[in-house]
């Protein structure tokens, strides 16, 4: 009897039309589930450097390995393939996502679905149980993801089937479509299901999920109800406040980072911006919070304006409208929901249209290089023509549907060096010139521009993200302060402007989201910490939180430093990922941008990012990793002790191990 | 005092603990196929999202016992839930088709009619209804918390002295 996991992959093939499946081995069971499996699945059938236009190129999706057993916050999906943005070297790019898709996925019977091969024409995956049907989709085709759903819910007669789809933007292989389910997405990968010619994954399942210990289960679900329910009494709850805290979060104090972010400087002094937000004028269109699969606190809050239509309107989606200078949120909500109806990422998306204000305010370029339309700062014809043309590939927009990087070059080398950019994918605002853990993060991540690669969550968040904010109580900074030094050495690793330590608070953070995203978490759920930041999760302050109901649900016993060997494993793999397709110590930057330009305003003023500190930052992170510090590239022995022979054997072959002894 | 699982649609979230709660509690499993509470969905992505949790009423006048050929169902005196004897059940489903409201069906395990048996007074799951869109209320306290959420309008316009 297997407990948790379903025990099977689904690997369907588009080009033949054959589907067929296989035991979820134990191998692939060393990456636990979701991001971790999806990642062994993605080495196992993917090509060094593969273009996400080559039929063979796998598009895998996942359900987490507690995805479907009913506990509270286990209920999300993973999406893994080639990325697409990165249009320099392609390589690996993967994006997890809640909702009730992956539970199904379960439900039905398997933990993965491996599809290879393109369609000869539009199709969509049925999977119903055992019943796995390639369906004719060329009536969808065209659709929004919003119609989409309507449709195969209709076509199936299943009003509980559960859709991941692209919309135009995908079908146009635009870098920055997404795969859609719920109003969920981020790092954009629908370019590969639209070359794919696949439309959606819908499934369905009536078959159920074996928990080894039903009664702790309960007995967990029911602490946690009770722990919510404590600190709603205290108004000390987790952000759930009728959509109103995502506005606290992105617009009072407006800032997504830490200490702020690179491009909040021009808006700052603009008082009607701050005003428009101050005044939040969509709070009366709020209509309830919705998630996930068994999750009675859901964080998702739900607008209907009229006139536009419903949308979840919370994090970047709240964060952006400033950058652009939006004083009408009307319009940002109603751009919003068309991003999510295309199938396209908000961040990739409201980062390029910032840029092309900014170039466009500098006289840099102009509107004849921009279809004859304006770029002033707050336009909202800017941001929905641009958001049009990409998903339709209309005019400039075609161009920049190939990347923001061709796109930029394009305009010359000046232009190109203005473009804020990791491997092709535009930058979430940080202020990476004065959180040196969030630019190391950034510079080692996977995927590129990845909240799993971030010491955002760890360090002590002490800046007014709420109403009536009296700072952080000082007991509370005290232990957090007293963690730190326990668990790495230092009291600095958890202050977000210090080098020292943020290595060794990386790791623990990369681990602890490799864990998290592998069985399928939500991260505020458990991801400890993020002392004094909206939104801290309501376990405990450590992994036992996690490791506990791991144990209760598949029956493995496992401790806090168990389940970090698996993040540990799960990240190296990656890690030879990226490495297979020529990440190394050198490719492991940020732009120069944030070493050279320093920080204009603010407390901060004047600082920028040390380029020494910066590459010690890595040698430490190296060392600590078991990678070699002169090449950046895993050792064959750290890969080993990981119970990872298979992957250095492999490595190894393409030289591409780093040497066990190096000179100090 | 007999109590009932009272349901208020406008709390759901459509997250589907309870049918996992009943699910574990009922066969072991997360099992939401075999859930005696189901959410139903009435979804249209860029429109609406409404969710009605459906669970037997325990009707004053049980129709499924009434029309249950065999005499399969009867009321527990303790509870006043209206319990299925699976041995004598043939699945017959005339009690799903006298049901008002879809309280009853058929198991796709056992083949025989199942349905909320408010776990002996103890129902499982609005244990985790977080939001209270599910709770098990004395019936002579049915609708206090509805009656008194729409009579504060009313309450507001004295204070007006319209």
């Amino acid at each position: 009897m297997i407990y948790g996991w379903a025990g099977k992959i689904l690997n369907v093939d588009l080009s033949k039309g054959k589907v067929s499946t296989e035991t979820l081995s134990d191998e692939a069971r060393r990456y636990l589930g979701g991001r971790g499996i999806n990642a062994w699945l993605f080495w196992n059938h993917s090509k060094p450097n593969q273009s996400p236009y080559d039929e063979e190129t796998p598009l895998i999706f996942g359900a987490g390995a507690l995805a479907g057993t009913g506990l509270i916050g286990a209920s999300r999906m993973e999406v893994t393939t080639v990325s697409p943005s990165k249009t320099e070297s392609y390589s690996y790019g993967n994006v997890g996502m809640g909702g009730l898709w992956a539970p199904e996925l379960k439900f039905a019977g398997y933990d993965h679905i491996v599809v290879k091969g393109r369609a000869g024409k539009p199709v969509y995956l049925y999977v119903y149980n055992d019943d796995v049907e390639i369906r004719d989709a060329r009536d969808i085709w065209g659709r929004g993801t919003f119609e989409t759903e309507s449709m195969i819910k209709e076509d199936v007669g299943d009003e509980d089937i559960q859709v991941a789809s692209i919309g135009p933007a995908g079908e146009n292989l635009a870098v920055q479509a997404t795969v859609e389910h719920g109003y969920r997405s981020g790092t954009p990968l629908g370019a590969v299901m639209g070359y794919k010619k696949l439309k959606s994954v819908a499934v369905r399942g009536t078959k159920s999920v074996n928990v080894y210990d039903p009664e702790k289960v309960l007995e967990l679900n029911r602490i946690l109800v009770e722990k919510v329910r404590e600190a709603k009494k205290l108004n000390v709850s987790i952000p759930r406040n009728k959509g109103m805290d995502a506005y606290l979060q992105g617009f009072l104090v407006g800032d997504a980072g830490v200490v702020g972010d690179y491009e909040g400087h021009a808006w700052r002094e603009r008082p009607d911006i701050k005003k428009a937000y101050e005044e939040n004028a969509l709070g009366e269109y709020f209509e309830k919070d919705i998630g996930c699969f068994g999750c009675p606190f859901p964080c998702q809050p739900l607008f209907n304006v009229p006139e536009i239509g419903a949308c979840i309107w919370r994090c970047y989606p709240t964060y952006w409208p400033w950058k652009l200078w939006m004083t009408d949120l009307k319009a940002s909500f109603k751009a919003t929901r068309m991003m999510t109806d295309l199938g396209m990422d908000n961040k990739e998306v409201a980062t390029i249209v910032s840029w092309l204000m900014h170039l466009y305010n500098e006289r840099k370029i102009s509107s004849a290089d921009l279809d004859g339309i304006p770029f002033k700062r707050g336009s909202t014809q800017a941001l929905f023509e641009t958001i049009r043309k990409i998903a339709y590939r209309e005019g400039f927009g075609d161009k920049l549907a190939d990347g923001p990087l061709l796109f930029a070059r394009n305009l010359g080398s000046d232009i190109a060096d203005t473009l804020i950019h990791n491997q092709g994918l535009t930058m979430r605002t940080f202020e990476f010139r004065a959180e040196p853990g969030t630019a190391l993060g950034e510079a080692i991540s996977e995927r590129g521009n990845s909240l799993r690669a971030t010491t955002y969550h760890v360090v002590i968040w002490d800046k007014p993200a709420r109403e009536g904010y009296k700072g952080l109580p000082p007991e509370e900074k005290a232990a957090a302060l007293a963690w730190s030094k326990k668990m790495f050495g230092t009291e600095k690793a958890i202050i977000a402007t210090e080098y020292e330590g943020k290595p060794a608070a990386l790791i623990y953070e990369m681990n602890g989201a490799a864990v998290t995203d592998s069985l399928g978490y939500c991260t505020t759920m458990i991801r400890p910490s993020r002392v004094g930041a909206p939104g801290s999760q309501i376990g405990d302050m450590s992994y036992n939180f996690a490791a506990e109901r791991f144990t209760a649900a598949t029956g493995i016993e496992i401790d806090e430093a168990g389940l970090f060997k698996y993040g540990e494993r799960i990240c190296n793999l990656e890690r030879a990922i990226v490495v297979r397709d020529g990440k190394c110590r050198e490719k492991d930057t940020i732009p120069e941008f944030f070493f050279k330009v320093p920080i204009p305003d603010g407390p901060l003023a004047g600082r920028k990012l040390d380029k020494e500190r910066f590459e010690r930052m890595k040698d430490e992170y190296y060392l600590l990793r078991g990678w070699a510090v002169s090449s950046g590239l895993p050792k064959g022995s750290t890969l080993e002790k990981l119970d990872m022979r298979d992957v250095a054997e492999q490595l190894g072959k393409m030289g591409k191990l780093g040497g066990e002894i190096e000179e100090e | 005092m007999e109590k009932v699982i009272q349901v208020d649609i406008e709390k759901c979230v459509g997250c589907r603990t309870c049918e996992v709660a009943c699910s574990l509690k009922k066969t072991g499993r997360v099992y939401p196929s075999r859930s005696r509470i189901k959410v139903i969905r009435f979804e249209k992505r860029g429109e609406f999202h409404n969710y009605v949790p459906m669970v037997c009423q325990q009707c004053s006048t049980p129709l499924c016992m009434d029309a249950c050929p065999l005499n399969a169902i009867s009321k527990d005196p303790n509870t006043g839930a209206m319990i299925i004897n699976e041995e004598a059940c043939v699945g017959c489903r005339v009690c799903t088709v006298a049901c008002p409201i879809g309280g009853v069906s058929l198991d796709p395990v056992t083949n025989v009619a199942f349905k909320c048996d408010l776990c002996n007074g103890d129902p499982e799951c609005v244990k985790y209804c977080e939001p209270q869109a599910i709770s098990y209320v004395p019936k002579d306290k049915l609708d206090l918390q509805t009656k008194r959420a729409k009579s504060k309008r009313f309450s507001e316009l004295f204070l007006l002295k319209l």
